[in-house]
Formats: C-alpha cells, structure tokens, sequence
C-alpha cells in the first residue's frame, strides 16, 4: 500500500512537472508558438507570466520573477520597496554557479580563517555568536542591477531594478575575526569564499576579494542575521559577508573560507569577470570601448520611485503623493529632488527616517498639478523625473551611463501617472 | 404453440417483483452509479491532497495575478517555515527548489547545443538573453563559456552552436507576435 502510494505520488510529481514543463515553454522560446492550442490551456495552470516571464515561488521566498532557474537568480517585486527594509521571503536571489549549497548541517559547519596570520581559525556558528553582535543597515545591490535597460543592450543576467534590498544585518565585525587569527606583516589582500562550486572543474570558484585596508573597516560584516532572523539558505545561510557601500558581488554568501595574502588576489572573478572601465562613473563608448578596466567597487548613487503605482490614473486636481527610495556607496543621502518638467526645475523632497549611511533613505513629496504642468501631458501621462545628491556633491546623471558589463546604472529615473478628469 | 410464453394470471403478474416493485432495479443502478462516482471523488481528491500535501510541488504552484499585487497569501505558510529555520538554525538547513525543464525548439544543430549548453546552467539563461543579438556577440558568449568557463567544445561544434542561437531569434519573433 505505502509503495502503491508513493509511486502515484512519483508519478503525479512526474505528469505534473511535464505540465510544468509544457507552461515554461512561454519563459523564453514557445512550441506553442507552432499554434498547439493544448499548451496555450496548460500554461493556464502553470507559474503566472510577467511580461513573458515566469514567475514562481522558490523556498522561503514570495513568487519572484525568475531571471535563471538553475542557478537561482531571482528578483524582488517592486511594491516591497515601499518598506524601508526589504523583507528577507522577498530580498532578491543572485547565485553564478550551479552546485549551491542545498544542505547545511549547522552544527558542522565551520568558517575557516587561514593564510597569513599568525594562528588559523576554524569557528562554528556558536562561536561567532559569542562575539560582540554589530547591528547595521545596509543596502545590497547587485553590480548588474538594470543591466536590462541598458542601451544597447548587453549580455549577462537579465535584471530590472529589482536586484537590491536593504536589511538590517547583524554579526561580527570581521575586524574582530581577523586580529583574532592575528594578521601577519606584509599581508595587503584578503579573499573570501563561499560553499558554492562550479559545475566542472575547470568553471573558476567564485572566490572574491578585498584590499586588507577595506576589509578591516569597521562596519564590515560577517553577518548571521538578516532582518532579525537567521538567512534564508538562498541568501546564503549560515553566514554571509557584509560589505556596506560595496556592490554585492563582494557579500559572498555561505561563507566558508577567509584568506588573507601577502600577493594581491587574482582570481578570475576578480580579473576577468565584474570588471568596469577605469573611467568617471564607469562610463564608456561602445563603439570605442575603454583600455583601462579595474575591479567594481563602491555603489554610486541611486534614486527610485515607489509610489504612486506607476501609471496609476489621478485626478486633475488631486493631491499626489509621490515617495520612493534613495541610497549610495556610504556617504549617505544629501538630498533627493523631482522634476515635473523634465529636468528644467526641481523641488526637494522631504527625506524619511535616516537608519544610517548605508540603507535606503525614503523621500516624500506631495504634489499638485497646475496650469502650466497641464500643458506638459503627453497623452494625459504627467511624467516626473527623481533625482538624488549624496553627502560627496555626487548626483545621478540626466543621461544613464553605458559600459559592456551592464554595471552600475544610475541615470535619473522617470515615473508617469495618468491624469484623468 | 403460438403462445409459448405462458400467460401469467394477473396474480402471478402482480406478484413478480419486477412488476410489483419496478423502482427497485433503478435504486439499485443508482446505488451502483453512486458508489461508483464516490470513488471516483475519493481518488480525485486523495489525489488532490497529496499534490497539497507533497512539500515539493509546493513551489510550483500557481500564483494568480491577485497574489501578485497583494501580501502574498502563502507568505502565513511561510512563516511557518521561518520559525522551523529558526529552530533549525543549530540543525540541517535544506533546500530543495525547482529547475525548468524547457523543451529546446528544434533547429538546426539542437543536440549540439543540448549536449553542451544544459551541462553548466539553465538554457534560461541563454533565452533570456536581449533579443536581436549580433552573431558577433552570441560567438563570443558561447566562445566565453570554452574559454573562461572551460566548456568541451570544438570550434565546429561553437560555430555550429551559434547557428542553433540566431536559428532561435525567429521563435522569439513568432511568439512575440502570437502569443498575448
Ligand atoms: C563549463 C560550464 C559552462 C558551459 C558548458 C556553458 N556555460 Fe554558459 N556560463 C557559465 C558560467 C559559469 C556563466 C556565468 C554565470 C554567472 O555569471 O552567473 C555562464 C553564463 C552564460 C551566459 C550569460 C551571459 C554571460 O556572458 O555571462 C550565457 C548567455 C551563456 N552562459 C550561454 C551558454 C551557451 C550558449 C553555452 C553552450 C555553448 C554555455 N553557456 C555553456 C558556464 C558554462
């Protein structure tokens, strides 16, 4: 009877992924497209499709849109940036290789420090806790966040805006870890590795690394809680590197090993892979692509709307409320302004509850239409325009930067509402 | 001779059961069709249940586009599992999440590109790149994958392959076109 039973279940599994099957065939390329109606009814009962592609629910995780399935890439739906932290079952997904960790036995775990310094380490998860906890807000983006809106476009993981999250992170300054091992003189360099591998031996791990300098800032973490809970094994339970400021590349998750040189790190994810043009903003041409590249580094600085819904229709006379989120590499938010005629006047915005340098500073406006923004409509859409200055002078560009990577996004971004009445 | 079936005297008639009682064969048609159409729920529901029941098909359930501008409604079953990782954050922390399976449309050179592009990631990958790339730049993506990534393939083979790529451009065109 029991094996009865798990053999329907085998083969429910087995018919039901088929069906899975047939409806992912809309996540890309379509059979259907050869007109087999049956797959047009089936997709009916298969993962929702945004904009042509699928969107599921992965563990632990709200339905998000799948920018790869294998590894996970997942992306975080817009309407959760309306929170100043994003929450953990909704915080974006990136992995690059395809054997990620899908068991971690706690207990067993150990997070190795080694090289050179003066006594190796191999700490487990309640020795880390035995440390002095650090609490801090930070932004994690991924250096190719909006890759997809680059013009022209370029090749690489497929993101809208959605590959950001802000979290209150809290762990272990890993200053603290690294004068515990007792760094030795002479070392510059420090390299981290997670518990992921590639496919194939020849596919390079994905080991990344910090000049000692910046590695030994104080607000540098090894972090083991996010948002007040542990990290959900896709962003890197049991313990992940927190970097503030720095894009994500550098918070390698499921950190296992640490290892501080004396030679400058030249792996390949650090030479050949998430390089950008040596250049202002990491701005080039593509047809006169530039010589010099060095290693991503700190964020620049960014500005989103989140609210209204965009194209949200409004009364003519209606009082809009407008918001949404800034943040940059740590010098933190300055100002933030918006434009309702394209960029020739702006307004301050007021700015939201400040939880540090590192995290998302919400902006508000409030915002009534007039005689001469009417003229402005194109097609009854009222187009505002958002802009924001950090505490350096920095400010976003009018015109979106461009280099072959698709890195580091910033331009001024517009949001439109429709103007009814 | 004529008459071979006797003829019942009305009596006899009336006291046949089928005559007397001429409902009960339909009762029992009935009671049979019902008993019948009750397993068949029985079945379709059990089935229904495990599916609910079996944790790994959880996750490819369907969102309707309600869920999606609303807190999503799974998110209670969620917690749960937050506080059970909470628990387990001394404990074994798994994952078990889906892969596609996304049948290749056929083309020229498809089981080339089947037998060396599935090995390290998911063709979605591959799909969702921008559309109307140049075959300058699918060369070097695929050419990428044999240098940097250290993929097995001939030079053929990667010519062949980037073939197969811009074959797929018309599938895209089409279904843009034909699927709302
Ligand atoms: C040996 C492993 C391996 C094989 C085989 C392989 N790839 Fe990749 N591929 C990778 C890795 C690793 C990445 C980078 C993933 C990341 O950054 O997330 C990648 C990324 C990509 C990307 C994203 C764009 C980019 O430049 O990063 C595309 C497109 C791609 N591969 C296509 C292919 C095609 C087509 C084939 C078949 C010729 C193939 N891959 C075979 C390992 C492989």
């Amino acid at each position: 009877m029991q094996a009865k039973r798990i053999d329907r279940r085998h083969w429910l599994r087995q018919s039901f992924t088929v069906g899975l099957r047939s409806s992912l065939l809309y996540s890309g390329i379509s059979l259907s497209a050869l007109g087999c109606k049956r797959d047009r009814q089936r997709q009916e009962n298969g993962p929702v499709m945004l904009d042509n592609e699928p969107v599921l629910r992965f563990p632990d995780k709200v339905p998000m849109r799948v920018v790869n399935d294998r590894p996970p890439c997942l992306e975080t739906p817009w309407r959760y940036y309306r929170d100043d932290f994003t929450p953990n079952e909704a915080f974006y997904v990136r992995w690059h290789l395809q054997s990620i960790p899908t068991r971690i036995d706690s207990a067993n775990w150990r997070l190795k420090i080694g090289g050179h310094v003066q006594k190796s380490l191999e700490l487990s998860l309640a020795d880390l806790r035995q440390f002095e906890v650090v609490q801090l807000a930070a932004v994690n983006q991924c250096s190719g966040n909006s890759r997809s809106l680059f013009g022209p476009r370029v090749t690489g993981a497929q993101w809208g805006n959605g590959a950001m999250g802000n979290a209150m992170w809290a762990g272990v300054p890993l200053k603290t870890l690294l004068d515990k091992a007792g760094i030795r003189a002479g070392a510059i360099d420090v390299s981290f590795d997670g518990l992921d591998q590639g496919p194939l031996a020849s596919v390079p791990d994905f080991v990344k690394s910090l000049p000692l300098d910046i590695a030994r800032r104080p607000e540098v973490l090894v972090a083991y809680e996010m948002n007040g809970a542990p990290l959900p094994i896709l962003n890197g339970f049991p313990v992940r590197l927190v970097v503030p400021g720095y894009y994500a590349t550098y918070w390698i998750k499921s950190l296992s090993q640490i290892i501080v040189h004396e030679q400058t790190y030249t792996g390949y994810w650090m030479t050949k892979a998430y390089l950008i043009p040596a250049t202002n903003n990491a701005n080039e041409n593509p047809d006169r692509l530039s010589k010099s590249m060095i290693p991503i580094h700190q964020m620049n600085v960014r500005s989103f709307f989140t609210m209204p819904e965009e194209l949200q229709q409004v009364r003519k006379n209606q009082l809009v409320k407008l918001a949404g989120i800034a943040f940059d590499g740590g010098s933190g938010i300055a100002k933030v302004e918006i434009s309702a005629d394209r960029g020739k006047s702006w307004q301050q915005t007021e700015l939201g509850k400040n939880h540090g340098n590192y995290s998302f500073r919400r902006w508000s406006a409030l915002w009534q239409n007039s005689e001469e923004f009417t003229k402005l409509l194109e097609n009854n859409k009222a187009t505002w325009l958002v802009k924001a200055t950090n505490n350096k002078g920095e400010e976003q560009p009018m015109e979106s930067i461009w280099n072959r990577g698709g890195y580091m996004r910033n331009g001024v971004e517009s949001w439109s509402v429709e103007v009814v009445g | 001779m004529q008459n071979h079936t006797p003829i019942l005297p009305e009596t006899a008639k009336e006291n046949s059961d089928s005559y007397r009682y001429p409902h009960r064969m339909v009762i029992v048609y009935t009671l049979f069709l019902l008993m019948g159409a009750s397993i068949i729920a029985w079945v379709s529901l059990q089935n229904r249940y495990n599916r609910e029941d079996d944790e790994s098909l959880d996750y490819f359930k369907e969102v309707s586009s309600k869920n999606l501008s609303g807190r999503d409604p799974h998110l209670d079953k969620n917690s749960e599992t937050k506080t059970n990782l909470k628990e387990k954050s001394l404990g074994v922390v798994s994952l078990y999440y889906p892969w596609f399976e996304i049948p290749l449309p056929p083309g020229e050179h498809k089981q080339v590109f089947q037998n060396h592009c599935l090995v390290c990631h998911s063709p979605q990958l591959v799909f969702n790149q921008p559309p109307h790339l140049k075959s300058e730049v699918w060369k070097g993506v695929v050419h990428k994958m044999v240098a940097n990534y250290g993929a097995n393939i001939s030079a053929l083979e990667e010519e062949q392959i980037v073939t197969y790529l811009l074959a797929l451009q018309l599938f895209r065109d089409y279904q843009a076109k034909n699927v709302p």
